[in-house]
């Protein structure tokens, strides 16, 4: 089953045939719906909040202008998705055009995000907070290539066909960026982890080289220990 | 014969392109999977990565002050460019278009008579005047 659960409702469905049906109010309420989630890709695709506005910016005013070529049988997320991905392609491409250096990969505004299912558990939630940020800042050092792949594929699930014509280029280079991004990405979380097991051949102290699952092995070692007394 | 570590170095790389279910394993791949403990290591990792990547699917973004009107603000002023260009495209348009034009025309045809008369009748009266001074 696919996992595009993005931006759903009935409401938005009557918004969006509103809208292509010439109801400008309609795409306004569409805009408001969207916006949160679209301007998180914009920031993850650019990484900073000067170029996410300008790409917002051409999003919305090309959705505008081609809501009527839209077809209720795919999914309104990713039909947005994909707009926003040729904008920021397109955006980025100007920028190099113009020999203009790309601006800072801004990390705090890419942290400053709203999840949605924040977990129960605080020491699962504190755990999975961690990684969330050890993985934006390694998503922040890749270059735009290999970035805008990865989040358009493994982020937002789009297919390696969609990703080319968004970003024009070929299927096999977007499976080539793809790999490359996820081994670098692999590398950066999980290099600690691996160069122990590598050297000791032991589980228990793949466990243990991971501060945070050190904290957690420990943890169940206590409640073990506290069921059992 | 390739040895245990160059085998896992390639399953390794190719772990990276099989872990999303979209392009298929090679049987070798499984095998080696089957039995070799740190691959599977590695593959658990891979599918950890991905878990963590699908999640930021799930967050929205706090838009910064002024963005939302900007962007309808944008939307707005798009929607006045198109019914305009649509009003002087459409037929209704075309009708008022050729109304304005022709009542331009006939006002300057008008204009331009209107004128002209006036110069005729200005070079008529002349010359009478300039005989009843000469007497």
């Amino acid at each position: 089953m696919s996992h595009r659960r993005l931006i759903r409702g009935d409401g938005l469905n009557r918004a969006v045939a509103a809208a292509q049906a010439g109801d400008d109010q309609a795409f306004a309420e569409i805009v408001e719906k969207t916006s949160p989630k679209v301007y998180a890709l914009c920031l993850r695709l650019s990484g900073n909040e000067h170029d996410a506005r300008d790409i917002m910016q051409d999003t919305y005013l090309r959705a505008y202008r081609a809501i009527g070529t839209f077809r209720s049988d795919s999914s309104f997320s990713t039909w947005i998705y994909r707009i926003a991905a040729n904008c920021a392609s397109t955006h980025l491409q100007k920028r190099q055009h113009r020999n203009e250096r790309a601006l800072e990969f801004d990390v705090e505004t890419l942290g400053n995000v709203v999840t949605a299912s924040p977990d129960s558990d605080p020491e699962i939630a504190s755990e999975s907070t961690e990684d969330r940020e050890r993985l934006i800042a390694a998503l922040a050092r890749l270059p735009f290539s290999l970035r805008s792949v990865v989040v358009l594929g493994d982020v937002y699930d789009l297919s390696h066909e969609e990703i080319a014509t968004e970003l024009q280029i070929s299927r096999a280079a977007v499976k080539v960026r793809l790999h490359r991004a996820r081994k670098k990405l692999h590398e950066e979380l999980f290099a600690t982890e691996t160069r122990v097991r590598v050297s000791t051949g032991s589980a228990t102290l793949v466990a243990l080289s991971h501060p945070k699952r050190r904290g957690a092995a420990q943890s169940k070692r206590d409640k073990s220990e506290e069921k059992s007394a | 014969m390739p040895n245990q570590r160059s085998v896992c170095a390639e399953v390794v790389n190719e772990l990276a392109l099989v872990v999303d279910k979209k392009s298929s394993p090679s049987r070798l791949l499984l095998a080696h999977l089957d039995q070799c403990l740190s691959c599977q290591a590695e593959l658990s990792q891979y599918r950890r990565l991905l878990r963590m990547l699908s999640e930021l699917q799930n967050e929205s973004e706090r838009l910064p002050e002024g963005m939302l009107a900007n962007l309808v603000g944008g939307i707005t002023r798009a929607a006045e460019r198109r019914a305009i260009r649509d009003l002087l495209t459409s037929r209704r348009g075309i009708y008022l278009f050729s109304i304005a034009a022709a009542v331009l025309i006939v006002s300057t045809l008008i204009a331009l008579f209107g004128s002209r008369s006036s110069r005729l009748s200005d070079r008529k009266g002349q010359p009478e005047e300039s005989m009843s001074s000469g007497c």
